[in-house]
């Protein structure tokens, strides 16, 4: 019988991978395309891993984030070499060279981006307790995931407000700022204490080992994902040692 | 209920406390760069409008503040979210410093002083705001590459770190009196605002 609680295997809600595949898939993105140059081997494989977020998003049938995401990388390749010879130099040091610093960015955070949309709190937290690290981090990061959405929820609600009573708007930022963030912030206090309160009740803080029913655990395409990883460091560090 | 032994060590209720003021610093901190970010020559001055924006709910936060490692937890968390966005490693590793830095200073006032809530706010913002270094010599990697494979034409362009030694040094003091600035702000909200309604 193939219930919730016997499936062990991640699913397209996983992306097919196990959280700590994810993230060190996230971890070597991010590090390889900051540190290299684009010179030599890395010209190869900084476009390589660029693909990576696409075939994600693509296999998790997202065609709109894809698409902006292509189109956001071909403006960062493009708009600096048109841009870079009409504009002076310190225009170019503070602004264009910022853009094509882009181009470096965008394929980690569509990773990160992909990490949290098929991440849960849950699984997260399963994750992190396999990997030891201490309670005192990882439950406020929980905490962290589980409040984007009250604040968005909470914001929401305070600038329809706001709008109604004709307070602040973009011709007055300070006002805007304060009667929209003071607002918010009381909101989000009284709900902390609430959920605070809940949550200890709930023996959240309790000093025995987490359960959960996540499927959690390594499969052969977390195999897949690692020895790609591995492949992208050891090329990395041929070309940063002997200069390929 | 048990109380706990050492009043010291952070609990639960405050882990939970640190996690909703990290929230609302990571929402308000990425909605500013991304609004602010695309103007051109306003996006090297971000670190200071943002710092100035997070001054009203870091102020609360900071007043809330009783025990030693809460700043630290929030900064880790800052960076580690840096890192994994591929923004640098520099907001993880310096903002660990400068966040000790802030820990030692609110401690020094036994948390209770707001100057020195204000001061340790503006050391953390430069701690957070410290990947500019990131940006700053990518952009000036890209511009020497691109001059290089272009010819004499483009020499006009060549910009290395030393033209502009002023850049990075200007950012880093524009993200301290941002950080100053809004520690004043929040500071004023709080009186007017949440003590007022007895929120603190």
């Amino acid at each position: 019988m193939e219930t919730i609680l016997r499936n062990t295997r991640p699913t397209a809600r996983q992306m097919y991978l196990d959280p700590r595949t994810k993230i060190f898939l996230c971890l070597t993105v991010s590090f390889v395309m900051l540190a290299g140059d684009g010179m030599g081997t890395m010209r190869y494989v900084q476009p390589v891993l660029a693909i990576v977020p696409l075939v994600f998003l693509l296999l998790l049938k997202k065609p709109w984030i894809a698409v902006y995401y292509v189109g956001m990388y071909i403006i960062t390749t493009t708009l600096p070499y048109l841009l870079l010879p009409h504009l002076p130099s310190i225009v170019n040091f503070l602004f264009t060279g910022v853009i094509a610093v882009c181009t470096q960015a965008l394929p980690s955070m569509s990773m990160f981006c992909l990490l949290i949309l098929t991440t849960t709190v849950s699984e997260f937290m399963a994750a992190m307790d396999s990997l030891h690290i201490p309670k005192k981090l990882t439950v406020p990061i929980s905490i962290m995931f589980r409040f984007f959405p009250t604040i968005r929820e909470e914001y929401a609600a305070i600038r329809d407000a706001m709008k109604l009573r004709e307070v602040g708007s973009w011709r007055n930022p300070i006002e805007m700022l304060e009667y929209r963030l003071v607002p918010l912030l009381m909101g989000l206090v009284s709900i902390g204490n609430d959920l605070s309160a809940s949550a200890l009740t709930r023996g959240f803080h309790a000093p025995t080992r987490r359960t959960n029913v996540c499927p959690i655990g390594f499969h052969w395409q977390d195999a897949v994902a690692f020895i790609f990883c591995m492949v992208v460091i050891v090329i990395f560090s041929l070309s940063l040692l002997l200069g390929w | 209920m048990k109380k706990q032994k050492n009043t010291n060590t952070l609990n639960g209720k405050d882990l939970m406390t640190v996690g909703i003021f990290t929230a609302v610093y990571l929402v308000i901190y990425i909605l500013a760069s991304c609004v602010l970010g695309i103007i051109p020559i306003v996006s090297m001055l971000m670190s200071c409008f943002s710092s100035i924006i997070l001054g009203i709910p870091m102020m609360l936060y900071f007043s809330k503040i009783k025990k030693f490692g809460m700043v630290l937890i929030t900064y880790i968390v800052n960076g580690t979210v840096m890192v994994l966005l591929g923004l640098g490693v520099y907001s993880l590793t310096i903002g660990i410093i400068c966040a000790l830095i802030a820990e030692l200073i609110l401690r020094s006032g036994q948390y209770q002083s707001a100057n020195r809530a204000i001061l340790a706010f503006a050391i953390a913002c430069v701690g957070a705001n410290a990947n500019t270094i990131y940006w700053v010599t990518g952009s000036a990697q890209f511009l020497e590459r691109t001059a290089a494979s272009m010819g004499t034409d483009y020499m006009t362009t060549v910009v290395n770190y030393f033209s502009y030694p002023w850049v990075l040094p200007g950012v880093m003091l524009s993200a301290f009196a941002g950080g100053l600035l809004g520690g004043l702000l929040g500071k004023s909200v709080l009186k007017k605002h949440f003590i007022k309604s007895g929120l603190i």
